[in-house]
């Protein structure tokens, strides 16, 4: 008999891809060697499906090198536990794989339809099955639900999409070189100047990246507002009052002000023209990744990572379709009224999509945006019954209603504009208000639109000025980026993948380059940025960053080859960290300054001890390991003040104060979490504990 | 072995005591006097930089070369 062995991503989608294929019974679960595998029988004859964890193997330097080594250029693929700390389970994983792999006839590919997905299958096929890769073949599908894998299986690729994996290789290989590199150059330098370890990083799409908050942050930094002056009327119309803008927005200088102001002041003025237009709002397109993420973040606070994380769940859940895709398109072949109609069960979707069901012709609105392997993000019509968390509801809800809203027609809106004149002087007053809801009525709460009406108006009315105003103001700097609008920056740069953006947004947390939702810069990312500037400003260069992801994404379309991309880095990053290593003790001495105060600001905070007025620092028992607030008037007084800290999670003291004791706030962030900002002061209050924690008797700082 | 920017630990710009952010916040500082001055009639240079060091919108840089600049009496 047969044996198909199947290579799902992860656990969840192999018992899926399981529960979809089997004839008769539920999938057997079988474990070998503690992994877990699913085994079934249909009419190709004994199927087990296994799953990978992530990535199994991953670029690791060629032979046995020193961690701290560099230029490195040689790498081979190797076991991901051979190259990483801490990866044990990966380890079993293999073993087992490669122990069913023997029992196997047949090889199919299963994992996610992309670059990642089919790297992750493709090396273990390669690796762990012995060469399998060169039989097995492709199931190319785009959510979990039963009907669409099984047609999968039915209609299989002959063979492995070796072009997408091909890119995926040489994605890796080449940050591969970037990142260890150019972040051993940075940290062993570092390391030489000051003799204390930091890990300081920087990357291909890291660097470029950083200077774009870097630059924002200089900006802000180097920011001389300039005046202005902005002037408004109130009006009094059949005893309403209303509020008029002026024909500038903003006068600059503070005579025109005061002129126009005593020129209106107590006057009458006269409508001249009243004027009514309406215009369209088409619907939004349906979510690819990045418009998902915005989304979750405008309404949810969710950073990218976080949405991706919860949109992967849906997924896994056959909630949603694939949601690591570009495209803003929705073809037929999903079966738009399917869905539809599995909607319509719902209470909360039942009206809307009776509505969308019964106006005849389904069309969504197409966006411009597409994606060879997947369709836009939406529901696959299974309805979750209870096994999702708050943000798993509200992603989800988010997802329907966008999809919804992409079958629904355009919405009218009307602007209504009074022009008032006062002498010479031109006022508008404005209006606006939804005429057709169209599509609006299936986005509601994510759609908003004020409605501003202006009182029943007639040209050659007279109004009196009630009031004129004169308001001084200053022009803005830039707003500082927050996750959201930088991951939109490095999408429209074409910097890194939808698969890895928000990844490295986090690093930059990681790293303490950056800080706070709105992204500062920090000290350490000015001088990183200042550095690579000086030595290797190609390292930071977008535009050959974006010409280098146009060369990976030409290997997925078979015109360019992996070797060549490779070879070309090799070549660029070779004279550059030479260099670097040659002129290690002067990135070293530009370095160690900056780390030696960014860990000391890092755990001194700015407010004073409140008993004896000396620093407070965050310190270590070192019995126990335990953090917390501690005095260092230890030392000198004795005073034993101190407040307990979160245990878990990177902790930053915050510029912020708490707003019930003006304490300094603390932030903890733990993978996966959303930061958790406290006052250390007020949670030993609340916890109704003595404001002073027993300290153990040794202790340091 | 570089020397110090006058406000803070970068290297300082050729022919400037400051680095290259102190140095481009006191060019905008500079650049922006004119302005102001237009903007009110007539401004002192005292008055400029009190004004600007109140403000929410004032860069911190900007801010570090007014106290520089105050410390130094060089006002006009």
């Amino acid at each position: 008999m047969t044996t198909t062995l199947i290579v799902a991503e992860k656990p969840d989608a192999a018992l899926h891809v399981a529960e979809a294929l089997g004839t008769a019974q539920e999938p057997t679960r079988v474990s070998i060697r503690g992994v877990p595998f699913f085994e079934i029988q249909n009419d190709a004859g004994r199927v087990l499906v296994c799953s990978a964890l992530g990535h199994l193997y991953g670029v690791g330097a060629k032979g046995e090198k020193p961690r701290s080594q560099y230029p490195v250029w040689d790498f081979d693929w190797k076991p991901k536990h051979e190259i990483e700390r801490g990866q044990g389970r990966q380890e079993k994983w293999i073993s087992a794989i490669s122990q069913a792999s023997r029992q196997a006839d047949q090889f199919i590919n299963a994992c996610d339809f992309d670059v990642e997905g089919s790297l992750i299958g493709y090396t273990i096929l390669r690796f762990a099955c012995g060469g399998a890769d060169r039989t097995a073949q492709r199931m190319k599908f785009s959510t979990l639900t039963p009907k669409e894998l099984r047609q999968a299986f039915a209609n299989l690729l002959p063979q492995l999409d070796f072009p997408l994996a091909f890119a995926g290789m040489c994605r890796h290989e080449v940050d591969w070189l970037y990142g260890i590199n150019l972040s051993r150059a940075l940290t062993q330098s570092a390391l030489k100047a000051s003799r204390r370890y930091s890990t300081l990083s920087t990357g291909r799409v890291q660097g470029p990246t950083l200077q774009f908050i870097v630059e924002r942050e200089r900006e802000i930094q180097t920011f001389v507002p300039l005046p202005c002056w902005v002037l408004g009327a109130k009006f009094d119309v059949d005893g309403e009052i209303v509020e008029a803008e002026y024909e500038f927005e903003k006068l600059d200088t503070k005579v025109q002000g005061e002129e126009a102001v005593r020129e209106c002041a107590g006057r009458t003025g006269i409508i001249e023209k009243l004027e009514s237009k309406p215009y369209q709002i088409s619907p939004p397109t349906p979510f690819d990744l990045s418009s998902l993420q915005s989304e979750a973040y405008r309404h949810f606070g969710y950073s990218p990572r976080v949405a991706l994380a919860v949109a992967e769940r849906l997924y896994l859940d056959q909630l949603i379709s694939y949601p690591r895709t570009s495209s803003q398109k929705l073809p037929p072949s999903i079966g738009y009224e399917d869905v539809l109609r599995a909607l319509k069960s719902v209470e909360a979707y039942r009206y809307d999509a009776a509505s969308i069901l019964s106006s005849g012709t389904l069309r969504p609105n197409q966006g411009k945006k597409d994606d060879p392997a997947h369709p836009a993000v939406y529901p696959t019509g299974k309805i979750p019954e209870g096994q999702i968390d708050q943000h798993g509801e509200r992603l989800f809800d988010l997802v329907v209603r966008r999809f919804l809203a992409a079958f629904g027609s355009a919405a009218t809106r009307k602007s209504d504009k009074a022009t008032i004149k006062v002498g010479r002087h031109t006022f508008f007053l404005r209006g606006s208000r939804t005429v057709k809801k169209g599509w609006i009525q299936f986005y509601m709460p994510y759609a908003k639109f004020e409605d501003i009406t202006l009182p029943p108006l007639k040209e050659g009315q007279q109004v009196k000025v009630v009031s004129v105003s004169l308001e001084e103001k200053f022009s803005q700097p830039p707003p500082r980026y927050n996750p959201s609008s930088l991951l939109k920056e490095m999408e429209e740069a074409e910097i890194g993948t939808k698969a890895t953006r928000a990844e490295v947004i986090e690093t930059l947390y990681r790293r303490e380059y950056v800080k706070d939702q709105r992204m500062s810069a920090t000290p350490l990312a000015f001088r990183i940025t200042e550095i690579l500037t000086k030595y290797c400003p190609k390292v930071l260069d977008v535009a050959f960053t974006r010409e280098l992801e146009r060369d990976m994404e030409e290997i997925e379309s078979g015109k360019q080859t992996r070797e060549h991309v490779v070879h070309e880095t090799i070549e660029y990053l070779k004279p550059v960290i030479e260099d670097l290593k040659k002129k290690e003790d002067e990135v070293g001495r530009e370095l160690s300054s900056i780390i030696s105060d960014m860990r000391d600001s890092s755990v001194t905070l700015v407010v004073p001890c409140p008993r004896c007025g000396s620093s407070l620092k965050v310190v270590k028992n070192p019995k126990t390991k335990k953090r917390f607030i501690g005095c260092v008037g230890k030392w000198k007084t004795n005073c034993t003040f101190a407040l307990p800290l979160p245990q878990y999670g990177r902790l930053t003291l915050l510029e912020k104060r708490c707003p019930e004791c003006s304490f300094q706030l603390v932030q903890v962030r733990s993978k996966g979490r959303r930061p958790l900002v406290s006052c250390p002061k007020c949670y030993v209050k609340k916890a109704e504990k003595p404001a002073e924690i027993a300290v153990a008797k040794s202790r340091s700082t | 072995m570089p020397e110090h920017c006058s406000l803070c630990e970068r290297p300082k710009q050729t022919e400037s005591e400051f680095c290259s952010l102190h140095k481009a916040a006191q060019k905008g500082l500079e650049a922006a006097y004119s302005e102001w001055a237009k903007a009110y009639g007539s401004l002192t240079k005292a008055e400029y930089f009190d004004r600007l060091e109140t403000l929410g919108e004032t860069g911190v840089a900007v801010k570090d070369v007014i106290r520089h600049f105050r410390e130094k009496g060089a006002m006009q």
